[in-house]
């Protein structure tokens, strides 16, 4: 039995009162599973040594709102589930991520993700494996937007969505304008377009390799409707979503992520965009990772709890 | 080629309502005509953007369809290569991909516009079906095979088509013959064996060699075995409208070099350069692939 506590202090002051409870316990558990989703994927990683950890971190949030946030239509037991919404991940060298995701969603067991980009292992980017729910090879940027564009197209009529990874390195590719543009002429409504801006990529900033504008005017000229989540948690880019208003075209999220999120010597750093810590930075990444993970976890425990503190009864 | 593909398509796409076709910009000659007249819903004009029509025609493929995309055969192998290579073989996408005014084409749009390299751009490709009609029938077969199997595939045309013997029968396994004869063969792939059969009647009316000639219409997946009729021959020609570096004569040499009762094998073709902007029988002089240089091979070799 946990012995009951004593919430005077919070009560007292007024805070709880102040508190949309449900909305706090969703996302104190939706923060929970980004905390253990960055501390694995980044266990996986330095087990393989190898991997792009920058992005891995900073789309934690965006790969537990899709498996966890109830944004996507998809069902583990099934993985090819007639009536699912697809899943395409264009920037496939999140690999580890997309695989560590699936796995915490119960797709596979965990066990799958040793030798991870090594023979018997899982590779380094995706391939398209319909027993593991990976729609599709990716990893050649540019691609997957296109063959994202397709199957909007193929399963507007059916009423699925497609959910589509990528990056804002990746929008150099001049493949990826000629999808977008289809994807605005045959107004596809049901293609949802996450567009990683953590400003780095694996040469340096993208700000100097090749600056690509003002991208919220950019998309919103071309006939985006356009969000931005800005550093979002997993519940707020949820939401973001689900409050989406326009019928008529994509929509696009300019998800603006901390690159290398959770790691604190990683955070913002292009030299971490494929590079594995090792020795005593690799303790500490993961040092540091379990200790959010522990806090994520703590703060949803006390949330759980005080579904019955005295206060709101 | 292209109406007779068209036809095909028509066909299929009335039998299939899974059928869906994608062209960038280049509808009318590429084959798609009657498909997006019958069916305005299975066509999506995709704009002048090859690279996004191939990857979205394998994203509709993994999402159920049959796709067929179309363009010029400079830009599509040529320019989506590497979108054929990772999103329509890597994962086996159900896509058919249209390279229109193979070879010479015309000839007046310039170089820009020929095609000399989707031999070698395409046959080299795990999964990948290539199909290579001359004739009337081949085409038929062709199109009638790819749009009713599952799987990626490639055909490439030419407006200009081989005239076929009423005793023809297309093979899509093993070489198909065009044209009887005992001395020596011609083989060959693609409209230009035309000039085979016209240059061959010039031969023999002028010497006592009697010269046949093979079409080769599947490109994929070869085997030693499918070169037996050759045996008997005293040599053998490969003719083909595309660069000999990694064109047809590319692809079947090694199994002459490996198998030493086939007779010895000549190679005419495009000897890497790039064509010109002129009609197109003068192109064919002008890159050595006229009637009169195949004839004058021919001459060469029975010397």
């Amino acid at each position: 039995m946990t012995a009951r506590l004593d919430w005077s202090p919070f009560t007292d002051h007024g805070t709880l009162s102040a508190l949309d409870f449900a909305q706090e316990h969703e996302k104190a558990r939706l923060n929970e599973i980004a905390a253990k989703m960055r501390f694995n994927v980044m266990e996986m990683m330095c087990a393989a040594d190898y991997g792009h950890p920058a992005s891995c971190l900073g789309l934690s949030d965006l790969f537990t709102a899709l498996f966890f946030g109830e944004i996507m239509r998809c069902n583990p037991a099934d993985p090819m589930w007639e009536g699912r919404d697809r899943l395409v991940v264009s920037n496939g060298h999140i690999s580890a991520l997309l695989y560590t995701a699936l796995s915490m969603a119960g797709y596979f067991p965990a066990s799958d993700l040793k030798n991870h980009a090594r023979a018997g292992g899982l590779p380094g980017h995706p391939h398209r494996d319909p027993q593991r729910g990976v729609e599709l090879s990716s990893g050649s940027l540019g691609q997957g937007v296109s063959v994202a564009v397709g199957m909007a197209v193929a399963l507007k009529p059916l009423r699925r969505d497609v959910f589509l990874t990528t990056s804002d390195g990746e929008i150099q590719e001049g493949q990826v304008w000629e999808a977008l543009q289809a994807a605005v002429k045959y107004k596809l409504s049901n293609l949802k377009i996450f567009l990683d801006c953590n400003g780095i990529q694996n040469s340096g900033r993208t700000a100097d390799i090749m600056p690509a504008g003002d991208l919220e005017k950019l998309y919103t000229a071309m006939g985006f409707e356009v969000i931005v989540c800005d550093r979002a948690c997993a519940f707020e880019i949820a939401q973001a979503v689900q409050k989406r208003k326009a019928e008529d075209r994509p929509l696009l999220c300019l998800l603006y992520t901390i690159g290398g999120k959770g790691v604190s010597y990683m955070e913002n750093d292009p030299f971490w965009h494929d590079e594995i810590p090792t020795g005593e930075l690799r303790q500490k990444a993961l040092t540091e990772l379990t200790a959010q993970k522990q806090k994520a976890s703590s703060w949803k425990t006390f949330l759980t709890q005080m579904k019955d503190a005295p206060c709101r009864q | 080629m292209m109406e007779i593909f068209s036809e095909e398509l028509l066909n299929a796409g009335q039998q299939n309502p899974n059928i869906v076709a994608l062209s960038a910009d280049v509808r009318g000659s590429t084959g798609l005509k009657l498909f997006a007249e019958a069916f305005p819903d299975r066509y999506f004009e995709m704009g002048i953007c090859e690279q996004n029509m191939i990857g979205a025609a394998a994203g509709m493929a993994l999402a159920g369809k049959k796709a067929v995309a179309s363009s010029y055969a400079c830009f599509s192998p040529g320019r989506t290569w590497e979108q054929i290579r990772n999103a329509v073989c890597m994962d086996k996408a159900d896509v058919k991909i249209i390279g229109a005014h193979i070879g010479v084409g015309s000839g007046r749009n310039g170089p820009t516009h020929q095609s000399f390299e989707d031999i070698a751009l395409t046959a080299c490709l795990p999964h990948l079906s290539v199909y290579s009609p001359a004739t009337k029938q081949d085409v038929r077969l062709c199109a009638k095979e790819m749009l009713n199997t599952f799987g990626p595939a490639y055909i490439r045309l030419s407006a200009e088509l081989c005239p076929e013997p009423a005793e023809y029968r297309c093979s899509l396994k093993g070489l198909s013959l065009l044209k009887h004869g005992k001395d020596f063969a011609v083989i060959g792939t693609g409209g230009i064996l035309r000039k085979a059969l016209k240059a061959v009647k010039i031969f023999e009316e002028n010497s006592p060699f009697q010269t046949a000639v093979f079409n080769m219409v599947r490109l994929d997946s070869l085997n030693g075995e499918i070169f037996d009729p050759l045996k008997h021959f005293k040599a053998v020609l490969c003719l083909e409208e595309h660069q000999t570096n990694g064109g047809l004569a590319s692809l079947i040499a090694p199994f002459f070099a490996a198998d030493k009762t086939l007779p010895p094998l000549y190679r005419m073709g495009i000897d890497l350069r790039f064509g010109a902007s002129m009609d197109a029988e003068d192109l064919y002089s002008f890159l050595n692939l006229s009637e009169q240089n195949i004839l004058s091979r021919l001459t060469e070799i029975a010397a």
